[in-house]
């Protein structure tokens, strides 16, 4: 018999969330230590906390400060946007497998990015993660808008999602297949998902604008809880359903395209961190989508830093690990879904 | 209360005849006719879920049409037929979204809504479920979750489509007792059934719907005859009171085959 203080604790078999959220805390911490101190240089923890904290002695103001500490919090910033963005996307669709690559927001970008390259070589560099948040946002309102039409039907969103993705992706075999320019060299680095050069105007050019989202996410966990009963339950529980599903849409997919704007197509994030977290705190927005955002910062950060200790001086991009890991990932998440209770029908 | 005013409605495909019809407050109505026939289309009608295309719907001395979102699910909860169940999401949390109408925006929950909620559960029997993930329950055992959710709502008029779904005799029996006892206490309760005769002995009131329209209206041993079962069903019966309560029983005839009891 359940009295009414073990009804507010929850459940004893899942993990108290707070515990979880400050493990996962820790443990973004020493990916963020690591990464600042493996990479071509290996730099030692007592010259890194010199460093950091501005004391006298051994230093390396320039690796650690200038080139290492940015591209790091900008890792772990885009894998928490990358990890929310899927939680977001896979409530909003009730599916398990979507991430925001199966709304067409990666293959959208990618398009966008390789047609400026195309259509305006001199400029490409600089306008790559402006190209590529525009071409994420249109073909993520594309597939909001075919599928508003369509009536507001989960499956179908994700399947219309899935076509606009097969048009943008030929959009890119075919530019790619075509031009052969050193100007889309570039570029090839950027579709693999790279944090490479990555500094600290890169950082804020996105960190306001993905923290404002990442806080809006965030409060908005509940109506999230309330969009995965489906349409008519939702309706009957006072959820205004288009507004809502509406922006929660908008925050998911600017979230992911503001990302792979910065740091390239970094696959596999947005389908694994959610279903981890899900794992460790259970289905409640409240307390998934933080955690999926912590989750997603230790799997962007730890996929950029194991590319560059690896095997120095190479660095593999982030995006070919996190591809390694989640590609098996993906298929052990299809072998079990079905056989998890509570999996969607 | 809640009446509808010559309301007409319906999709491309099917067609809702107007139709004038009240539910007063303290009874429980039963909405019964064969599949197809818009029983849920009315559901979906007077939870506003579907607008319709001519006529009102009240609730009391409002007209549905200008409620808020919000302020209609705290005087309407409705149960549909179809219910998602999230993973990882606990009985005693998804009942608890039942109280997201009187929360504010983040579903903050008060004492008062705890309270609310282990009500709810205690009356459909899942105390002892609360903390089992809805997933791995039983067809039979999330049906009680899922009405629980809507009785947690606390609203003065309730409808279920097709509550009786998946349940057991004796969990379908104290369904239905709950949603007597429900209209008992002043609530407005209609309920869609497929069992015409559970309709009969647990409804006050019977509507009968055929082909997007309303049939007839009234108390069950009024309204249930033998005739009406043919014109609406298609189908031969004779109508024996209920041994128990009276109540009228539709028994299917069946042709070339002499009945072994004679009839009181």
């Amino acid at each position: 018999m359940a009295d009414a203080s073990t009804l507010q604790s929850g459940p004893g078999r899942r993990l108290r969330t707070p515990a979880v959220l400050v493990a996962l805390t820790c443990c973004l911490l020493v990916v963020l230590a690591l990464g600042l101190g493996l990479g071509a240089v290996r730099v030692p923890a007592a010259t890194l906390l010199n460093t950091l904290l501005g004391l006298d002695g051994p230093r390396q103001d320039f690796i650690v400060l200038g080139s290492r500490l940015p591209r790091t919090l900008l890792g772990a910033l885009t894998g928490a946007a990358l990890g929310l963005s899927g939680a977001i996307i896979q409530s909003l669709l009730r599916n398990p497998l979507a991430s925001p690559k199966i709304v067409g927001i990666n293959s959208g970008a990618a398009f966008a990015v390789l047609l400026c390259a195309f259509l305006l070589p001199d400029a490409a560099a600089r306008l790559t993660p402006f190209a590529a948040a525009v071409g994420g946002v249109v073909a993520g309102s594309v597939v909001w808008l075919m599928a508003g039409r369509l009536a507001l039907d989960a499956a179908r969103l994700t399947l219309v999602g899935i076509a606009v993705g097969f048009v943008m992706e030929a959009g890119v075999e075919f530019l790619l297949v075509t031009q052969t320019g050193p100007e889309f060299s570039a570029p090839l680095v950027w579709l693999t998902g790279s944090l490479w050069g990555r500094g600290w105007t890169h950082l804020w050019s996105v960190a306001p604008a993905l923290g404002g989202l990442m806080a809006l996410a965030l409060l908005m966990s509940f109506r999230l809880d309330l969009q995965y009963l489906g349409p008519q339950r939702a309706a009957a529980l006072g959820v205004r359903l288009g507004l809502e599903r509406g922006m929660l849409l908008v925050i998911g997919v600017l979230l992911a395209a503001l990302s792979v704007g910065v740091v390239g197509v970094v696959g596999f994030i947005g389908l694994m961190a959610p279903h981890i977290a899900a794992r460790l705190v259970g289905g409640r927005h409240r307390a998934l989508l933080p955690t999926a955002a912590l989750v997603g910062a230790i799997l962007c950060a730890g996929a950029d830093v194991a590319g560059r200790a690896l095997m120095p001086p190479i660095e593999i991009s982030a995006g070919i690990l996190t591809a390694l890991l989640g590609a098996p990932f993906f298929i052990w998440l299809l072998l079990t879904e079905g056989r998890r209770p509570g999996a969607p029908r | 209360m809640i009446h509808l005013e010559a309301v007409a409605a319906g999709y491309r495909t099917f067609r809702l005849a107007p139709a004038t019809l009240s539910f007063p407050a303290g009874t429980l109505t039963a909405l019964i006719g064969p599949n197809g026939c818009g029983k849920s289309t009315m559901l979906k009608v007077m939870s506003r879920q579907l607008r319709p295309s001519a006529g009102r719907v009240m609730l009391g001395e409002e007209d549905t049409a200008g409620l808020a979102p919000r302020a209609l699910a705290r005087r309407l909860a409705l149960l549909p037929q179809e219910n998602a169940v999230p993973p990882g999401v606990t009985v005693v949390e998804l009942v608890g979204y039942g109280r997201a109408p009187h929360q504010n925006l983040l579903g903050m929950q008060t004492g008062a809504d705890r309270e609310k909620v282990r009500q709810a559960m205690d009356r459909l029997d899942l105390l002892a479920l609360a903390d089992r993930e809805v997933g791995t329950l039983s067809g039979g055992q999330r049906q009680r979750v899922f009405i629980a959710m809507a009785l947690a709502q606390d609203a003065p008029v309730m409808l279920f489509d097709e509550p009786t779904n998946w349940l057991d005799i004796q969990h379908q029996v104290e369904v239905l007792r709950l949603m007597r006892d429900l209209a008992r206490e002043g609530r407005t309760c209609v309920v869609v059934l497929h069992d015409i005769a559970q309709a009969a002995r647990y409804a006050d009131r019977l509507v009968v719907m055929k082909a997007g329209s309303v049939i007839a209206t009234g108390a069950p041993k009024a309204v249930l005859t033998a005739d009406l079962v043919r014109q609406v069903y298609n189908l031969q019966v004779e109508v024996h009171p209920d041994p128990v309560t009276g109540t009228p029983v539709p028994v299917p005839l069946e042709p070339g085959r002499d009945r072994c009891v004679e009839p009181v």
